[in-house]
């Protein structure tokens, strides 16, 4: 049992101490942090104001184009405006028909976005709806009093009868973000118990080790040490991640963008509640549980291809079966989050090989504790 | 001490060891000997238990070799590594826990050996980069550092200047003397000389030879004599002179001859200056045996 610890303690400390594994817990979840923030920093400053310029010669669309805060319209009702100098102050120059469901042009020296003349063309159709409608006797205002406008909110019903709200949206983000975790992490630690057996073989210090102990011990004594790295690392990411999300609001005000993004899907919705009402805790055990049942599992296969090759570069074909319910695992990951609670997500559930990936995918929402409780008795 | 008695170990169709029998006295330098491939290695993998034997049985002490016998065995094997990355001080403390020893009595006994051995300074420096003889240093301490009663000794001399060489070479008498018995395994039939009390010779996984350096070589050898001499001397059929120089004659005498004869007939003409038989070496002992196998 001594010896045990020996060797947990040195294969955990020697790649604790490494510099790599420093730098590595530091950056992934700024790389992270980067890949989630970035695209919304950036497309909120890419919104700048589009000018369009409408020559309408019979002014039948006057009154139609309104600015917005990402539209500037500018109108000319002669054809001698359409000039280079006009096409080069706007981003697009709309020509209206002589009839109003003639053939509308958009000029412009670069070609345009699809958003923008996706954008010009709602405009347009709605309008000239509303004129048709007002055509064919039907008032403005009764159309807007018929429009509806509902709030759909997702709730859910605990077994002590109480409301809890939620996002489908959230649950899905996070959902995605804990699979993926998951698979990298037990496919970064799997394969450093690989290396490590044939480190040990191509080093020759498997000869003197096993001269001293079992090779038994050998094996646990890795498998576990390695296993500490990986919550070592996932620890810190955590503690990251809260710190993270706790300053961002003041620094990025990150936290307005992201529940303005909520907003636009549900406008009433509270996101520090949504995401008090997460199942943390169950994902944060889920997320022990499953690596180091799954780790185990495939740590000791990868251990035992480190065994079966001599050199890492003769192991990738024995990689390859262990990758492949993995890497199935990823593209079921999809389905799953469609229907989270069906036959396809409960039997990848209950298969070992796919059930730390599928599971970590279907607990944000909400998965049945029976189902996890039948899961621990596979893996023993 | 340790005694193999009727050993057989096979690797899938191959036979490595055929019927292998072997006694080992305490405090003894044990040599094994033999050519690429003859199943040295195998037969101490077996003694270090990391593989079993098909057949036979192995005694430690007069009791079957098990588990608990670990503790009382030091290996240096051949094919030796250390973990790159880890310091010296740190590595070595880590191989000593292994074989049971207490850290604080480790780190002593380490202590010690760094200092006995002159490697004072080496404990915070990585094992990457030592040199390979100095890594065979850290490797020897890590082998007697629990003070088995038996030693294996797999090339221990490979990659070693003269210097370091003679340093370990002393240990190990020093360790022979102190009561640990060692199997000591080399292709370097200089060091089996100087430092074997018993060898084995192997061929082939079969045991050729077993015995007593000196006894051996009594039985190995040929007749044969030199004789260095002043004045002239005349050889007649008596004696058959294989080798004649100025001043200098080699003989080899037949079962019932002599040597006091071959002295009594050379002195009775010359003066003799020097008078030696000669003895075969190991390395021509076991050459000649070797061939004769194959």
């Amino acid at each position: 049992m001594n010896k045990l610890f020996l060797i947990i303690k040195r294969e955990y400390l020697s790649r604790v101490r490494k510099k790599s594994f420093l730098i590595m817990t530091i950056i992934t979840p700024l790389i992270m942090a980067a890949i989630f923030i970035l695209p919304i920093v950036i497309s909120e400053n890419n919104e700048s104001v589009k000018k369009v310029a409408i020559i309408d010669e019979n002014n039948l669309t006057n009154g139609y184009f309104e600015d917005s805060q990402t539209l500037k319209f500018n109108f000319y009702t002669t054809k001698n405006s359409l000039s280079i100098p006009l096409l080069s102050n706007n981003d697009a120059v709309l020509i209206i028909p002589a009839k109003l469901n003639g053939i509308y042009e958009i000029r412009s020296s670069k070609q345009i976005s699809l958003s923008l003349k996706e954008d010009i063309k709602e405009i347009i159709e709605k309008k000239i709806t509303l004129v048709n409608l007002k055509e064919n006797g039907i008032k403005p205002e009764l159309i807007n009093q018929s429009q509806a406008n509902i709030n759909l909110q997702t709730k859910i019903i605990d077994e002590n009868g109480q409301e809890k709200l939620s996002s489908s949206e959230l649950s899905l983000v996070i959902a995605m973000l804990s699979g993926f975790l998951i698979y990298f992490f037990i496919f970064m630690y799997g394969a450093m118990v690989m290396r490590g057996v044939i480190e040990e073989k191509t080093n020759r210090i498997i000869e003197v080790m096993i001269s001293s102990i079992k090779p038994f011990q050998l094996m646990i004594g890795k498998i576990v040490g390695i296993s500490l790295v990986g919550l070592t690392q996932f620890f810190f990411w955590l503690i990251i991640a809260f710190i993270g999300l706790s300053i961002t609001p003041f620094i990025l005000d990150s936290g307005m963008l992201l529940e303005n993004n909520l907003k636009s899907v549900n406008t009433s919705i509270n996101i520090l509640e949504v995401f008090n009402n997460l199942p943390i805790n169950s994902l944060i055990l889920g997320f022990i549980f499953y690596f180091i049942a799954g780790y185990f599992l495939y740590g000791s296969l990868f251990a035992s291809v480190g065994a079966a090759v001599d050199q890492e570069t003769d192991s990738q074909q024995f990689i390859l079966p262990l990758t492949i319910p993995l890497i199935l695992s990823f593209i079921m990951i999809q389905p799953i989050i469609d229907n989270p609670h069906g036959d396809l997500a409960y039997w990848f559930s209950i298969i070992p090989f796919t059930s730390p990936i599928i599971m970590m995918v279907r607990i944000p929402f909400g998965v049945p504790f029976i189902e996890f409780d039948n899961n621990i008795n596979n893996y023993y | 001490m340790i005694k193999a008695k009727n050993i057989y170990k096979s690797y899938g169709s191959k036979e490595v060891l055929k019927n292998i029998s072997f006694s080992i006295k305490p405090s003894c330098i044990f040599g094994l000997l033999g050519p690429n491939g003859a199943g040295k290695t195998t037969l101490i993998r077996l003694i270090n238990q990391i593989t079993a034997p098909d057949k036979g049985q192995l005694f430690f002490n007069e009791e079957n070799l098990s588990k608990k016998h670990i503790q009382l065995i030091g290996y240096l094997p051949e094919e030796r590594g250390l973990y790159k990355k880890m310091k010296v001080g740190e590595h070595s403390l880590y191989l000593a826990q292994l074989r049971g020893l207490e850290k604080s009595y480790a780190k002593s006994q380490l202590k010690f050996w760094f200092e006995k051995l002159e490697m004072n300074g080496w404990w915070n420096k990585k094992i990457e980069e030592l040199s390979k003889g100095m890594a065979q240093k850290v490797q020897f301490i890590a082998a007697i550092i629990h003070q088995p009663k038996l030693l294996i000794l797999d090339e221990p001399f490979s990659g070693l200047d003269p210097v370091n060489a003679q340093q370990i070479k002393n240990e190990i008498l020093n360790l022979k003397n102190n009561g640990t018995t060692i199997i000591f395994s080399t292709h370097r039939m200089e060091s089996i000389e100087e430092l074997c009390d018993e060898i084995c010779l192997i061929s082939n996984g079969q045991k050729i030879l077993e015995g007593n350096i000196a006894k051996i070589k009594n039985e190995f050898q040929q007749n044969i004599f030199h004789i260095n001499y002043q004045g002239q001397l005349k050889i007649d059929n008596t004696f058959n002179c294989i080798e004649k120089k100025e001043n200098f004659a080699t003989f080899r005498l037949q079962a019932n001859q002599s040597s006091k004869q071959l002295i009594d007939f050379v002195s009775n003409q010359v003066e003799i200056k020097n008078f030696n038989q000669k003895v075969p070496t190991i390395n021509e002992i076991y050459l000649n045996l070797i061939q004769s196998n194959e």
